[in-house]
């Protein structure tokens, strides 16, 4: 394993197209950590934030024949964001989070260059999520979002009913939210395993 | 903020209908949060240690990684994937007489693995589809199969495989055409063969009709695979998982078109549907507009017309479906980095 180490994590997730098993170790190693914290610091649950670590690498295996990131680092970590949002969306959040909030200075301290990297991840993590949608799902979708369309304006221009519009535009937004998702079956099978 | 605020901005963020100003908030929100609790709590050395082994175990398993657990192990052989690879020799050289596009070649930190363009085809059409590559490679990918591999190429040309696939591999030395399928990868130079992996299917066969190949292991610790195999046209090299390897032999029957070589081993093959049936894709990563402009003509076969000034130090990342119209897919380019699309005779024109 020892070269594994001075790869850099571009070269970790070139590796992983040829289902290198120990780049994605690597990869792991290097920054689970890291990626743990940020979700529980943020969540303060052990739990949910294991299932976003692992949420997490496992969205890296699975796409790793069509992933080519950039910053390793920056995008892992606006993945974890990502996932945050939905357990802040879903209230399953504790109330302290809301509290130091409502004490946060109004705009805080707007940084440089990290500020701009850490958005165009996180851009590209959410632009990610729409395009895991089915295609017609998401054309529907993004007629909605980016076109800013009705769902009869929608309906008409691809030949539709607006039933099936309105049946699209459901999916697109339960797939939305689910996705993200807790998975609680890994959390059963991480303790059934005997180390 | 109040909290309804931070839950709207967060659903915001899960829908992707978030702006580039509340990405940025919530962000900001991220950062605060993050602090603060990083001086509230810490995580003990003992906690990290114990999360540590329990999560890779959980992740690996879920990923179906055989590597470290022996559980893991077990299912990996249980699910072997299958591989037919039919091999020939081409008696045509294709040349390539496309110039290496230098933009891999700047050499900076930024570019290195970041101008490639990934593309998977899935062919669910219940015929053979034949996939020409920019190399001078032909593919034929079988019924229920897909491919996936990056453009262009660079040090060498790899491809992975789930299904079954002919190819028509154009000479060149320097850059040697890989086909990894499971466990195993068949590596060819300037020679036309056929691959075919089926998930479901116990085994993994290689047959060479003509020219040479070497079968070698994905993972180099594979212990019924230690030594790189190399075949004989007339010879089949069968990989079931990891408790068999051999080769054996097979009739030859030469000349017929790739189609009718592929057809004639269905049987063997258990064909079944990729597991991901989403359909084909092409994915830009980070390229400079002027190359994903480029490739959009190619593809669609259109006139894009720009002036290089205008996007000069513009990139695109996104993902888009084969049969996605081009409007949608320059729309989307274009909003992204504040052009503007006309569409006129045909041709489509980019400002800013």
């Amino acid at each position: 394993m020892g070269v594994y180490n001075e790869y850099s994590d571009q070269q970790l997730t070139q590796l992983l197209i040829s289902n290198d098993h120990d780049a994605f170790d690597q990869l792991y190693e290097r920054h689970w950590f890291q990626l743990y914290q940020s979700a529980f610091y943020l969540l303060r649950d052990t739990d949910a934030s294991k299932d976003i670590v692992q949420d997490v690498f496992l969205w890296i295996w699975e796409n790793r024949v069509a992933l080519n990131l950039g910053n390793v680092k920056a995008y892992l970590k606006a993945a974890v964001r990502f996932k945050v949002a939905n357990y802040i969306r879903s209230g399953n959040i504790r109330e302290s989070f809301f509290d130091q909030l409502a004490k946060a200075p109004p705009s805080s301290i707007s940084a440089g260059g990290d500020e701009v990297t850490e958005l165009r991840e996180l851009q590209r993590v959410i632009y990610e999520a729409i395009l895991q949608l089915p295609p017609k799902c998401r054309e529907v979708y993004l007629m909605s979002k980016e076109e800013g369309l009705s769902n009869r304006q929608i309906a008409e221009r691809l030949r539709i009913s607006i039933k099936t519009v309105e049946a699209q535009m459901t999916i697109a937004l339960k797939r939305l939210r689910e996705r993200i998702g807790f998975r609680l079956v890994y959390i059963i099978l991480l303790y059934s395993i005997p180390a | 903020m109040t909290k309804e605020q931070i839950q709207d901005l967060a659903e915001k963020i899960v829908l992707g209908t978030a702006t580039e100003e509340e990405i940025q908030q919530y962000n900001r929100i991220c950062d605060f949060a993050e602090t603060t609790g990083s001086d509230a709590i810490k995580i003990s050395a003992e906690e990290k240690e114990e999360l540590e082994g329990a999560l890779k175990r959980a992740i690996f398993n879920k990923a179906g990684i055989g590597k470290v657990y022996r559980m893991n192990w077990l299912k990996w052989v249980s699910v072997a994937a299958s591989v037919l690879v039919l091999i020939g020799l081409s008696s045509t050289l294709f040349l390539n007489n496309n110039p290496e596009t230098p933009l891999v070649r700047n050499a900076g930190k930024k570019t290195d693995s970041l101008t490639f363009v990934a593309h998977r085809e899935v062919n669910t059409t219940g015929k053979e589809k034949r996939i020409q590559l920019p190399d001078g490679s032909l593919i034929v990918l079988g019924n229920k199969s897909e491919i996936t591999y990056r453009q262009p190429f660079v040090d060498s040309r790899d491809v992975t495989l789930i299904g079954k696939a002919y190819f028509k591999v154009a000479k060149d030395k320097i850059r040697p055409f890989t086909v990894i399928s499971g466990d195993i990868s068949t590596t060819a130079i300037g020679t036309e063969f056929t691959v075919t992996e089926f998930r479901n299917a116990k085994q993994i066969v290689v047959r060479l009709y003509e020219g040479e190949v070497v079968v070698k292991a994905v993972d180099e610790r594979n212990k019924k695979l230690k030594k790189d195999v190399y075949l004989l046209p007339g010879q089949a090299f069968v990989y079931a998982g990891k408790t068999k390897a051999n080769v054996k032999n097979f009739k030859l029957k030469n000349t017929l078109a790739p189609e009718v070589v592929m057809n004639e081993e269905v049987e063997l093959d258990h064909p079944s549907l990729p597991q991901n049936t989403r359909g084909s894709w092409f994915m830009f990563n980070n390229q400079p507009l002027r190359v994903v402009f480029d490739e959009l003509q190619n593809m669609y076969d259109v006139e894009i017309i720009y002036s290089k000034k205008d996007i000069s130090n513009m990139y695109f990342i996104g993902k888009f479906v084969r049969g996605d119209s081009l409007e949608r897919i320059l729309k989307q380019v274009a909003t992204l980095n504040n052009l503007n699309v006309i569409k006129k005779n045909n041709k489509y024109i980019i400002t800013r």
